[in-house]
């Protein structure tokens, strides 16, 4: 069953119960929160993926977002992220609950996953190839992610690249795209219907605000995929669309530096990231218009004649 | 679902294969909280159980197995950079605890997470010690001025010392308790037994039966119970490592010793009931006349069966939470005389809260 | 000087290269003046850092001037310090 097909009473009510079990990309969560916000952030942005309404015995991954208690609640109420007994964040204003809950869940995976070599970056894909794209904060990266998916990119992920260790090959987890401050508009005026929700203010991050991933990239979440670029972009004002190569050992060396668990996975890390080097073309990406820089991807990633 | 299914698999592996996704989601959730998921990944390979574990639950296993092997190597490199560091000074290092399995390549070490490396010195070098560590990149971590002093004073190590570019840090001590403890073993008599590590060039190890001791005192000595059951785990294979007929007398002797025989009396009590380690009879007959009386024995076991019980929702009762505030107040009271005792723990209460974003708890 | 190598993996692109060292975990970069020291040590052990100079002057078509050898001996520090290379 899909989520939007549980009637939104039945959603609040599970989420400030026992919890509702999904599945997102290879992970089952059980997810439990007495924040509204949270509810409707479900609602609104995980409409495709996979829920179960009776009690599912099994998940990766036991959550939960909710109110702090003491005397705080009264004056500015604050929420807080719980894994299983463990938590990771300092509370937050409780506007704030919904990105929360999608930093508690890449922090669940990037600090638990390590069957993959998981990189920093945003990945999509077009005719069966993949580019991942690197990028260091307000370099654009979720921007241009957000407008190639809807512009017919398949999303993959937004911010955790999944590489499976044994395989090499990229494993989905097209969660809702992350858009911060002046985002949020470029997207809005790029696509009218891309959905994305009420945004959170004064996050560590600025204004945040989530749109939710094409249908077709959750319906095929598990479809793997061929890395073929590795792409670092660079939003620049003014600057002319451009694509230069890169040098494939500096590039390593920052997948290294940047991944959450290269090191974790000692020899084998090396293996698996020299091995997506050797498969990946990697380049600079220079751009200022997000139409041209979808046509740029485009063009690229059309098959050879 | 019963509160003990991690230790009961531990005891019983085999049990794994009847479980329900239901038994398999809550063994690795405390699994994860006692830090033993890998631990229990190995006991399953050796037992030929991998293939037992239903697909979806395989990767929470593995993915803690890659973390342990890392860490092991970790402790082996930063083993050779003590080492290293120490070398002017011709200082004997001795490691203790999870570093001394790595570098004895003892069955403890399987699946191990650690923390910290231990190691124990002279007390009389301790300084040049300190110079040495300090020379090649290791400093004290921050402390407020009170917990260093506490250290210092009270504490059998110096303050923990951090490397600058590894991050990784190394207890020094010069003793496995500290002065003010009630009960003080003389290190220099555990320094004189120990021999060359079997893996490691250049450290040494306590004897085996100063391992167990060791394990035993820090566990029920030393208060704050995290890893409680996976001590106990420690205890457990250290033991089974060990037990010949000619060991078990040779542990008594030296628990007496070194007037660690109602620790010992604790350990194999609770490693008995909660992992089944075999210990003959006439060891606990030995033990009887250092055991504590009936009253204290069952209050003990009222606080032991839940304080050292995995830190997870599923295993607590509604007595737990007092179970292991007894627990560590006892630790501290063993440690420091009373009228020390109370303004620690005031000041601890009072003056140096902290926030509760600690570690990730990675398996 | 000659290379220590089971415990490090070498990987090349071009004129660079990556290498990991399984006892430390510790990953580097070797750029190409790095990488090419390090191939001419290993295909010329037991060199003195002056043949060495000497050997990769010509291979990279360079004068083998006083700075070039300075700049040499730094770069074999490097090496050794990153335990890829041992002095005899």
């Amino acid at each position: 069953m899909k989520l939007l097909q549980l009637p939104p009473a039945d959603l609040r009510r599970q989420l400030a119960g026992s919890g509702v079990w999904m599945r997102t990309g290879p992970f089952s969560l059980r997810v439990q929160s007495d924040v509204p916000d949270v509810a409707e952030g479900l609602a609104q942005l995980y409409g495709q993926f996979e829920v179960r309404s009776t009690h599912e015995a099994f998940a990766d991954f036991h959550v939960s977002v909710k109110s702090t208690s003491g005397l705080r609640r009264w004056i500015r109420p604050q929420v807080g992220f719980d894994f299983d007994g463990v938590r990771p964040f300092k509370p937050l204003p409780r506007d704030q609950a919904f990105p929360m809950l999608e930093w508690g869940l890449n922090w669940c995976v990037s600090t638990q996953a390590h069957h993959y070599l998981i990189i920093h970056a945003a990945v999509v894909e077009k005719h069966g190839r993949a580019a991942i794209l690197p990028a260091p904060p307000g370099s654009g990266k979720s921007t241009l992610t957000a407008g190639l998916v809807l512009s017919g990119w398949r999303l993959l992920s937004d911010e955790l690249t999944l590489i499976d260790r044994k395989t090499g090959r990229i494993q989905p987890l097209p969660r809702p795209v992350s858009l911060k401050n002046q985002s949020i508009d470029v997207i809005r005026r790029f696509d009218d219907e891309a959905f994305i929700n009420r945004a959170s203010h004064d996050t560590v991050k600025g204004t945040v605000a989530h749109m939710r991933p094409p249908r077709d990239s959750v319906l095929r979440q598990h479809e793997n995929a061929q890395p073929a670029w590795v792409i670092f972009p660079k939003w620049e004002a003014g600057a002319a669309t451009r694509l230069t190569p890169r040098s494939q050992a500096q590039t390593f060396m920052f997948l290294a530096q940047n991944a959450f668990n290269y090191s974790h996975l000692g020899a084998d890390g090396f293996r698996v990231g020299t091995a997506l080097i050797d498969q990946a073309a990697c380049y600079d990406f220079r751009y200022s218009d997000l139409a041209e820089a979808v046509a740029a991807f485009d063009a690229l990633a059309e098959p050879a004649a | 679902m019963p509160r003990d299914l991690l230790v009961r698999t531990l005891r019983t592996p085999d049990s794994v294969v009847r479980f329900s996704m239901g038994e398999w989601d809550v063994l690795i959730r405390q699994a994860r909280a006692a830090g033993l998921l890998a631990r229990l990944a190995h006991r399953f390979h050796r037992n030929g159980l991998t293939d037992a574990i239903p697909a979806g639950a395989r990767w929470h296993f593995a993915a803690a197995g890659t973390l342990a092997e890392r860490q092991r190597t970790a402790v082996r490199w930063e083993l050779a950079n003590i080492r290293a560091a120490l070398a002017d000074i011709d200082v004997p290092l001795v490691a203790l605890k999870g570093a001394a399995y790595v570098a004895n390549g003892s069955p403890a070490a399987d699946g191990r997470l650690f923390n910290d490396i231990d190691i124990l010195v002279p007390r009389e070098r301790l300084p040049e010690v300190e110079n040495a560590l300090m020379l090649a990149g290791w400093h004290a971590s921050p402390l407020s001025d009170y917990d260093k002093r506490y250290y210092r004073r009270w504490m059998h190590e110096i303050p923990p010392m951090q490397h600058i570019q590894r991050e990784t840090v190394i207890d020094v001590h010069h003793a496995i308790l500290p002065d003010t403890a009630r009960y003080r073993p003389d290190s220099a008599k555990l320094r004189s037994r120990a021999a060359p590590a079997g893996e490691t060039p250049g450290v040494c190890v306590l004897a085996p039966e100063d391992r167990i001791l060791h394990a035993a005192t820090h566990l029920f000595h030393d208060g704050e119970l995290p890893h409680g059951l996976r001590d106990l785990t420690d205890i457990d294979l250290l033991l089974r490592d060990a037990a010949t007929p000619e060991f078990w007398p040779r542990l008594l002797a030296r628990a007496d010793e070194l007037q660690l025989l109602r620790s010992l009396y604790y350990a194999l009590r609770y490693t008995a009931h909660f992992l089944a380690t075999p210990v003959p009879e006439h060891v606990w007959a030995a033990l009887e006349p250092a055991a504590p009386n009936r009253a204290l024995r069952l209050l003990m076991d009222a606080v032991f069966t839940r304080a050292l019980a995995p830190d997870h929702a599923t295993c607590a009762d509604r007595f737990t939470p007092a179970a292991r505030l007894a627990a560590y107040v006892r630790a501290h009271w063993l440690r420091m005389p009373m009228h020390l005792l109370i303004p620690h723990l005031v000041h601890k209460a009072f003056v140096s809260p902290y926030q509760e974003a600690g570690a990730p708890k990675a398996a | 000087m000659h290379g220590a190598a089971a415990t490090r993996l070498l990987k090349c692109w071009g004129d660079e290269a990556v290498v990991y060292d399984s006892e430390s975990g510790d990953t580097h970069y070797l750029k190409p003046l790095t990488l090419a020291l390090y191939q001419t040590c290993r295909e010329h052990p037991q060199s003195t850092p002056d043949a060495i100079a000497a050997a990769i002057a010509q291979r990279l078509s360079v004068h083998d001037t006083p700075h070039f050898r300075e700049l040499v001996e730094e770069v074999l520090e490097e090496l050794e310090k990153i335990g890829l290379l041992e002095s005899p």
